[in-house]
């Protein structure tokens, strides 16, 4: 019997010795995805099943499917950050005043960084096709420093914050051009 | 050099646990990364255009765990995010899985 132990324990051993990939459902309900093993000459064995599993060594991958997932594996995934959250603000017609409706969402946004350890913000600044290019870039930049502004004012540390302006050229609503558009002047912030 | 969070990385950058460790990295695409206790892994190269929302990115596992939720970078392009091991080299096409690199 404790032969027979010790020569599975290094058979089990000998077995997890080598690399191996398991593909985990989706998360908050995301479809499962894929995840390929490439080999050299252009082949692949793909698994796209939840709890599939590729042990792979030099001389090639072995598939199988999980029973369950490991405790480690659960622990590790448990660890991850949390998704990045974006939140949008929006402004007057042609300036970088903010509209008062919009002013809660920097409260939402302090928040947000504060729940987070070392949390980094993008904040984009857009507007919408009334004007030329070159006033639209300059005044998208303007909203986007405008709510960096807001947020450094709360004491939040300068160099996670970055303010770029994109003018007229990602609208979230496509009008033509010179089309005054309220959804478009915006300023969306990304906190991750 | 020990890390607090909030460190920006760059593409080079290796990553490397002790016994306890364990590191919770966000990258610009939105993907994440759980990096497990006892690891070494190699931001080995990244690549992102934030307007088109498309890039390159390959990882690699030296030893350890990995805990990955792809982002934008997975879907841009047939394995464009790819994490290589000591044995194999991985196609990401989405979304959460674990590497272990005994």
């Amino acid at each position: 019997m404790r032969i027979g132990g010790a020569i599975a324990a290094i058979l089990t051993l000998g077995a997890c010795a080598a690399p191996k990939a398991v593909l985990l459902p989706g998360e908050d309900g995301h479809p499962v995805g894929a995840l390929a093993v490439l080999d050299e000459k252009g082949g692949e064995q793909v698994m796209d099943q939840p709890l599939r599993s590729a042990r792979m060594t030099r001389s090639g991958a072995t598939l199988r499917t999980e029973k369950a997932i490991k405790p480690a594996y659960q622990q590790l995934m448990n660890t991850l950050p949390p998704p990045a959250k974006s939140f949008t603000l929006y402004f007057v017609d042609g300036t970088s005043t903010l509209l008062p409706t919009s002013r809660p969402v920097l409260d939402q946004i302090r928040a947000e960084m504060t729940a987070r350890s070392g949390a980094e913000v993008q904040v984009t600044g857009h507007t919408d096709t009334v004007g030329s290019d070159e006033d639209n870039d300059r005044l998208s930049q303007k909203r986007a420093d405008e709510v960096m502004a807001e947020l450094i004012a709360e004491g939040f540390p300068k160099d996670a914050l970055s303010a770029v302006g994109r003018g007229e050229r990602e609208p979230a609503v496509n009008t033509g051009d010179n089309v005054a558009n309220a959804e478009n002047r915006r300023v969306e912030v990304i906190v991750r | 050099m020990a890390v607090a969070p909030g460190v920006q990385l760059e593409p080079g950058d290796v990553l490397v646990t002790g016994r306890d460790g364990r590191m919770g990295v966000t990258f610009v695409d939105g993907t994440r990364f759980a990096v497990g206790p006892n690891s070494r892994v190699t931001l080995t190269s990244f690549q992102f255009d934030r307007t088109r929302q498309s890039g390159s990115f390959v990882t690699s596992v030296d030893r350890g765990s990995l805990g990955v939720v792809s982002g934008s970078i997975a879907k841009s392009g047939r394995d464009a995010m790819r994490v290589r091991t000591p044995t194999s080299m991985l196609g990401v096409r989405g979304t959460r899985f674990v590497v272990d690199v005994p």
